[in-house]
């Protein structure tokens, strides 16, 4: 009997391990090549590694021979523009959205939705156009107006979902007590909502930081953001460099990926199911 | 139609033991009520018999079939869910054939005992309809005949009737006891309303911690209850704890001025408990005949209106307070004299 | 002093429900200008810019569009039915997994390219599936093959791309749902002789369908819509339709045939949105 189990437990645990390398590869394998290429200095076929590895290129990209820390202070400045506009404006409609009878409620919230669920590169270039009258066109401006309204779906579907996570109640417990509805918005329904804001920030932040279509019609060729310049060095083949830039874009998500659990709450995701 | 057989069976969830050593026999045609609080191990139980839980160690056997390792697909068992759990994307007829397709059976036998299964619960009309179209009692008896219509081997009833109104519940009960006679299915009754269990089961389990603390037929358990547990959760109304005193003459127990036994093994100081139920108590003595009674003394601290009767709270010169139901209305502060059969007076 | 009564206002009557009304338009307002001028403005510029070419007003765009990309328009069709296909299973069998099984890992680091943007993706696939990439040394290494056909550069190396890039995300939404259906509901179908494909196939999936539509939606757009992906591994010819419109937009300046290409591609969306509106319509009157 105790055999049988042991045998069992092993047999268990083999197929575990081969389902995890598997997946692993699956997932981490294109990326390894990346993270790689980022540390080759030499690296010809049939070779499984790189015949030679270094910072050679991640010194190039930090230390001013190139323009990637100049793009990195441009996209992270965009990126932190965007996430408070798009805060600014979601707050009041999120909460209107939340906890007031609006007529057409749900069009509303679908209409907010649009950017995301329809083909974007048409419009992309009609604002171009657009833009072009205004010379927008290759200017900072121009680049957050992008880039805010392809993230405002996140932050106002986000927003709308932590108002109504919380209980009406707590708000009318506030107001029986004699706070105004002001007050009571400042000091209980806002507070309450924080988590909400900070993951609503958080997609924002990510959109704005790793969008590129937007960037490319409306920005080139003056605005490069960290995306423009990875994209030029990939199709030039200049592989490493390309994959220094990758990783630099890629962290920021990673990273808020482990944080986002702790922020986004399950009845924030339900609450995204139309 | 079969015999249940449990024996030894044991679950653990990390220290909590769900299960401990529980073994019970239910025969070919009875209902069985497992009767227990929250917690006490009795869905564990129920799930175990149809597979949802693994259990550490023990057997479970349907006749001489050993269904303790067999997977919940293959064990012929039909299951009520406590919250009905009713396809809400199937109507009322899809949900009781769907037990039948998956037993591959003929589309006009389909037909037959789905129409079968609805008359029995007589809810013809209705097939058409989405479970959020019905009531909650109307969904209570979709449940039921799509367990049935597959002619399970034993009906397992978790809690049926908990989500439902009371007056609702209090007809359904007998309905579901009609029915399981009339079918002479062997019944597993989840419950936590100790009346619901006394009044349709043929046998009751009382589960607390995981364990059986007693197992008997409805009367029984109500008149002799092994413990103050089971006594108390059937509904005894006054569990007094005293202190055990010595004379000249032994071990003794004082409840209002009465002398009572002490059981034995129990040395002076220990405490006892005390049990009695409310309403056993009496105000008449010719009533009790010549049998052999206790006399209890004391004085009315308290007193509800109940509708039919009146309650009383009875504080004794020992500085117990005991709780009676009377029918007579008696002013607060009056000195009372009230009597109990010896054997309705249970000490532990 | 003046008495109060003799400044009367006008007396409006409002209903509370008016005046609610009012108030949330005027919080929903700056978002909603926003998304009026930056998208819905652009969008409809798009719309009526297919109907305008040199030849004046009429569908000579579309006329154009069709004999000139009507290869793509099928390629990129057939592509992303292929993704979708793939992507639905996929992200069914993950959410199935773990809606039955607990296993952190899988939870855990399947996710992962959920948050590796599209530029990205498609740049490490490139690396990945290049005749010289990474999964050829491995191949070669393990079995001694040489000269294999590297993948990216081809339809199917734009396929494991997308899927690879979006799986994440409809298994996301479909686990979501999947988790918020209650054990019983399993527990019944296997309690009366189901087994867990069928709990899966007959049971999850129907009461999940809005969910799982909705992912397949998403997938859908954002697959037909991609510009970067192709960009960076599709093969030259035939190609996806967002690289025919930044052809015609950055070599030809030609805005109506890009915007007729557009209106397309928003029509293929629109027939599938409206199956799963006539869906979720039949629903609702059940």
């Amino acid at each position: 009997m105790q055999n049988v189990t042991k045998s069992k437990w092993w047999q268990t645990m083999i197929l575990k391990t081969i389902a995890m390398v598997l997946i692993g590869f699956i997932v981490f394998g294109p990326l390894m090549g990346t993270l790689l290429w980022s540390f080759a200095e030499k690296w010809f076929w049939p070779a499984a590694f790189p015949q030679e590895l270094g910072l050679k290129y991640w010194k190039i990209a930090f230390t001013g021979q190139s323009p990637v820390l100049d793009s990195m202070a441009i996209s992270i400045t965009i990126a932190l523009i965007v996430v408070v506009l798009a805060t600014l404006i979601s707050v009041p409609a999120g909460y209107a959205l939340a906890r007031f009878n609006l007529p057409w409620k749900r069009i509303l919230l679908v209409l907010f939705l649009m950017p995301q669920a329809f083909p974007q590169l048409p419009v992309f270039i009609n604002m171009t156009s657009i833009f072009y009258r205004y010379d927008l066109v290759g200017t900072v401006p121009g680049v957050i107006a992008v880039h805010l309204v392809i993230s405002l779906v996140y932050s106002v579907w986000i927003t709308t979902a932590a108002f109504k996570s919380i209980p009406v109640t707590l708000e009318e417990a506030a107001r029986n007590l004699g706070a105004s509805r002001l007050r009571v918005f400042f000091r209980i329904t806002l507070p309450l909502a924080t988590p909400g804001l900070i993951a609503s920030s958080i997609f924002v932040f990510i959109t704005s930081f790793d969008e590129f279509t937007g960037t490319f019609f409306i920005g080139a060729p003056f605005i490069q953001t960290l995306p423009t310049l990875m994209y030029t060095a990939s199709m030039g083949y200049n592989m490493q460099y390309a994959s220094v830039i990758a990783i630099l874009l890629t962290i920021p998500a990673l990273l808020f990926m482990l944080v986002l659990e702790k922020f986004l709450k399950a009845e924030y995701i339900s609450g995204l199911g139309v | 139609m079969a015999n249940l057989t449990i024996r030894n069976l044991s679950k653990s969830y990390g220290a909590v033991r769900a299960l401990d050593n529980v073994s019970l026999t239910v025969k070919e045609g009875k209902l069985a009520a497992v009767l227990g609080p929250s917690g006490s191990g009795k869905s564990t139980l129920v799930r175990a018999i149809a597979g949802f839980v693994r259990c550490d160690s023990g057997e479970i056997l349907l006749d001489n079939r050993n269904i303790t390792h067999e997977k919940p697909e293959l064990r012929n068992t039909a299951m009520v869910f406590q919250n009905y759990a009713l396809w809400p994307h199937m109507t009322i007829y899809q949900n009781i054939a769907y037990g039948l397709k998956l037993r591959k059976k003929s589309p006009e036998e389909i037909r037959e005992k789905v129409q079968w299964a609805l008359e029995l619960v007589d809810l013809q009309g209705l097939e058409d309809r989405y479970p959020k179209q019905t009531s909650g009692g109307q969904q209570q008896r979709v449940a039921l005949a799509r367990a049935l219509v597959v002619d399970p081997e034993i009906l397992l009833l978790d809690e049926p009737l908990s989500n439902l109104d009371a007056k609702i519940r209090y007809r359904l009960r007998f309905e579901i006891k009609k029915l399981q006679k009339r079918l002479n299915i062997t019944t597993i009754y989840i419950t936590h309303d100790q009346e619901e269990a006394l009044s349709i089961a043929d046998q009751v389990i009382l589960l607390n911690n995981g364990q059986i603390q007693q197992e008997d037929d409805p009367e029984s358990i109500y008149s002799s209850p092994n413990n103050p547990f089971v006594a108390e959760f059937l509904g005894a109304s006054n569990v007094i704890t005293a202190d055990i005193l010595e004379d000249d003459q032994g071990l003794y127990v004082l409840l209002g001025g009465a002398r009572l036994p002490v059981p034995r093994g129990k040395k002076p100081h220990d405490k006892v408990s005390i049990i009695m139920r409310a309403d056993e108590v009496s105000q008449d003595r010719e009533a009790l005949g010549d049998s052999s009674f206790y006399t209890l003394k004391g004085r009315i601290s308290e007193q509800m209106y109940l509708g039919a009767k009146r309650r009383y709270e009875v504080a004794t010169g020992e500085g117990h307070t005991l709780l009676v139901d009377l029918e007579k209305r008696l002013p607060t502060d009056a000195d009372i004299e009230l009597y109990i059969h010896r054997d309705k007076l249970y000490i532990y | 002093m003046q008495p109060r009564a003799a400044v009367k206002r006008p007396s409006i009557r409002v209903s509370d429900g008016q005046r609610e009304a009012v108030s949330g338009l005027v919080l929903v307002l700056p978002a909603l200008l926003v998304l009026c001028v930056l998208y819905i403005y652009p969008l409809c510029a798009s719309i009526a810019g297919s109907f305008v070419s040199d030849e004046g007003i009429g569908l000579h765009n579309f006329a154009k569009a069709f004999t000139l990309y009507g290869t793509d328009i099928l390629f990129t069709i057939g592509i992303t039915i292929i993704t979708l296909v793939l992507v639905f299973v996929v992200a069914v069998l993950t959410a199935s997994f773990l809606r039955f099984r607990n296993w952190p890992f899988l939870n855990f680091v399947y996710r992962l390219p959920l948050f590796i943007p599209y530029l990205i993706a498609g740049h490490t696939m490139r690396v990945f599936l290049a005749p010289h990439g990474i999964l050829n040394i491995l191949i070669s290494r393990v079995t001694g093959l040489s000269d294999l056909p590297g993948l990216a550069f081809s339809w199917i190396g734009l396929v494991i791309t997308f899927v690879w890039k979006q799986f994440p995300l409809a298994t996301l939404l479909i686990l979501g749902a999947f988790q918020s259906v209650e054990d019983s509901y399993i527990e019944a179908s296997l309690n009366l002789g189901g087994n867990k494909v069928r709990a899966v196939w007959e049971i999850l999936l129907p009461i999940c369908r809005p969910t799982v539509l909705v992912a397949m939606v998403l997938t859908f757009v954002s697959t037909i819509g991609c510009l970067t992906i192709p960009l960076l591994i599709g093969p030259s010819k035939p190609v996806m339709l967002p690289i025919d419109m930044a052809f015609r937009i950055n070599y030809m300046g030609d805005w109506g045939v890009a915007n007729a290409l557009g209106v397309i591609s928003y029509l293929i969306v629109i027939a599938l949105s409206m199956y799963y509106l006539s869906y979720t319509v039949k629903k609702e009157d059940a």
